[in-house]
């Protein structure tokens, strides 16, 4: 259960701060300069931190994807 | 009535830069050599050969990934400084040559009309010629029956060349009157001011810019899962990748329609290959290899985005069929082509150029070994595989997400089943396989159907990166 807990609200958390760093993407700040806060790097690290937590959820619910068993090798 | 007269045939470009000639020599043995030698590997020691050639692969894969990203990334941020003001230049304005070639498109020549009377360029120097098959009579007659803008000529294309859209282009090229073309598709919608941010561009730019491309965007009937994937890639490809080479001096291929060009430079390096089936993008790297640059407008063009896979197949199959070629004829000479781009550039045309022939290959066979693996409840990919997984996923997404502002439920649909979409590439790829092989100069026509959800809203004064609304 805890497990759970801990995979989708972190799932939630880095959707919501992608919508909103997508959302501050390429646009100005109201004083007409630029961000200072990468916005698109920060949208690109939550696009692949929620990928790696899909391959997680899909773990607890019964996937084996141990990279030790692929047919070949482990790299 | 326009203007009707008879073509004749237009010098050929030589026969080393042709796709007529087909592989080298060189290439076919060096191809066999290379799959006896992979088939005897397999043979003997299989598995050693596999990792081997995965480790290749794993680099090559993870290379274009980068670039990709990169390209996307970069290509967001000029997005702010694309964008066009007019100025007092664009009122002395040169005679403008249109080439709109027409095979079977009757059903859609009133709409063309219409768009091309709703360009902002003055009659006088507009010199729009229709390429018409000589034995294509029902185009002929829905043609001389629309409005189309005063001086409008017909040019038949006599027979003796391949039914190719770039054999008819090249029949334009010898009677066009303009300092500048332009090449606009029976579909094409373009926006009524792309002509003038066009002159106005090669009025400032240096004379090594011969070619602009104006980007293209999907229209989407019915908000149909294919039309959005398609327009999902061109939102990526004319909103991100182009403009960024583009900026970085790279060679670009060019696409479909909306390519402008200095007349005079397109008549000197011979004009289009009248075998390539993918003759845009390969004039693009043709002008890359003489020492040309391919520029980026902002002003765009509308066409309708197939919606039926028995529509969008056949085109898929003949755009992969024509990047096969170029590709092919490109590297008849590696040695060459990379004295003539410079290293960085060859390199950087294989990781681009050369991912859009590999990776269609690829989708389907890496699906499969998903879908098979998952339905045991285990996906063993190892390291290598999960990390190309994840990293593509992840540039895919991104892509899409920097490419535009997409708004509703069907575009993230489209968006989120975009995995789901890409192993219909690798029916498409074999398939283009198989057509090299046949028939390497048959061109797949396209239907097309006028736009059937109202007004096509050329006026829209939006970019490659809005969002209009279809």
């Amino acid at each position: 259960m805890f497990d759970w807990i801990i995979s989708l609200g972190l799932a939630v958390t880095l959707s919501g701060l992608g919508v909103f760093a997508h959302s501050r993407t390429g646009t100005m700040r109201k004083d007409g300069r630029a961000h200072l806060v990468p916005w698109r790097g920060i949208m690109i690290g939550c696009v692949f931190g929620l990928f790696l937590i899909l391959v997680h959820v899909a773990n607890l619910l019964g996937v084996e994807t141990g990279p030790e068993n692929s047919p070949f090798g482990r790299f | 009535m326009p203007h009707v007269h008879n073509s004749t045939l237009p010098p050929r470009l030589p026969q080393a830069l042709s796709c007529r000639g087909g592989p080298s020599r060189a290439q076919r043995s060096l191809t066999i050599l290379l799959f006896s030698g992979l088939a005897l590997g397999l043979f003997i020691a299989p598995i050693p050969v596999i990792r081997v050639l995965g480790y290749c692969l794993f680099g090559l894969l993870m290379g274009m990934l980068a670039l990709r990203l990169g390209l996307a990334v970069f290509g967001s941020r000029l997005r702010r400084k694309l964008g066009w003001v007019r100025s007092a230049e664009a009122d002395q304005k040169p005679i403008y040559s249109i080439l709109v070639p027409l095979c079977d498109e009757a059903p859609i020549v009133e709409q063309l009309a219409s768009a091309l009377a709703n360009l902002c360029w003055p009659e006088d120097r507009l010199d729009i010629q229709l390429l018409l098959e000589a034995d294509d009579e029902v185009t002929q007659m829905a043609v001389a029956a629309a409005a189309f803008p005063p001086g409008t000529r017909v040019t038949l294309v006599p027979p003796g060349g391949p039914r190719s859209k770039p054999y008819a282009l090249n029949q334009g090229l010898q009677h066009a009157r303009g300092a500048y073309l332009c090449v606009f598709d029976a579909e094409d919608c373009p926006a009524p001011d792309q002509l003038l941010e066009a002159f106005q561009v090669f009025s400032q730019a240096p004379d090594e810019i011969v070619a602009l491309q104006a980007p293209l965007i999907g229209l989407v009937e019915k908000d149909r899962w294919l039309a959005w994937q398609w327009r999902l890639e061109y939102s990526v490809e004319f909103g991100l990748i182009k403009p960024a080479l583009a900026a970085l001096s790279m060679r670009v291929p060019l696409g479909g329609s909306s390519n402008h060009f200095r007349t005079k430079t397109l008549r000197d390096v011979g004009g289009w290959d009248p075998w390539n089936v993918t003759e845009d993008a390969y004039l693009g790297l043709r002008l890359a290899r003489l020492g040309y640059q391919v520029g980026m407008i902002s002003r765009p063009t509308f066409e309708v985005a197939p919606n039926r896979f028995s529509v969008w197949l056949p085109q898929r199959v003949r755009w992969i069929k024509g990047y096969m070629m170029t590709w092919m004829v490109l590297m008849r000479q590696p040695r060459l082509l990379a004295q003539q781009l410079g290293l960085w550039r060859f390199f950087f045309l294989q990781l681009t150029f050369g991912a859009s022939v590999l990776t269609p290959f690829l989708y389907g066979p890496a699906s499969l070994v998903i879908a098979v693996t998952l339905w045991h409840d285990r996906l063993y990919l190892g390291a290598t595989g999960w990390t190309l997984l994840l990293s593509g996923l992840t540039v895919a997404l991104v892509s899409v997400l920097l490419a535009s502002r997409f708004k509703g439920v069907a575009p993230w649909l489209a968006i989120l089943t975009q995995p789901f979409y890409w192993p219909f590439h690798t029916i498409a790829a074999f398939m283009a396989l198989w057509d090299l092989y046949r028939r390497p100069w048959y061109w797949a026509k396209t239907p097309h159907c006028p736009w059937a959800s109202g007004d096509l809203s050329c006026s829209t004064g939006s970019s490659a990166s809005a969002s209009p609304s279809p």
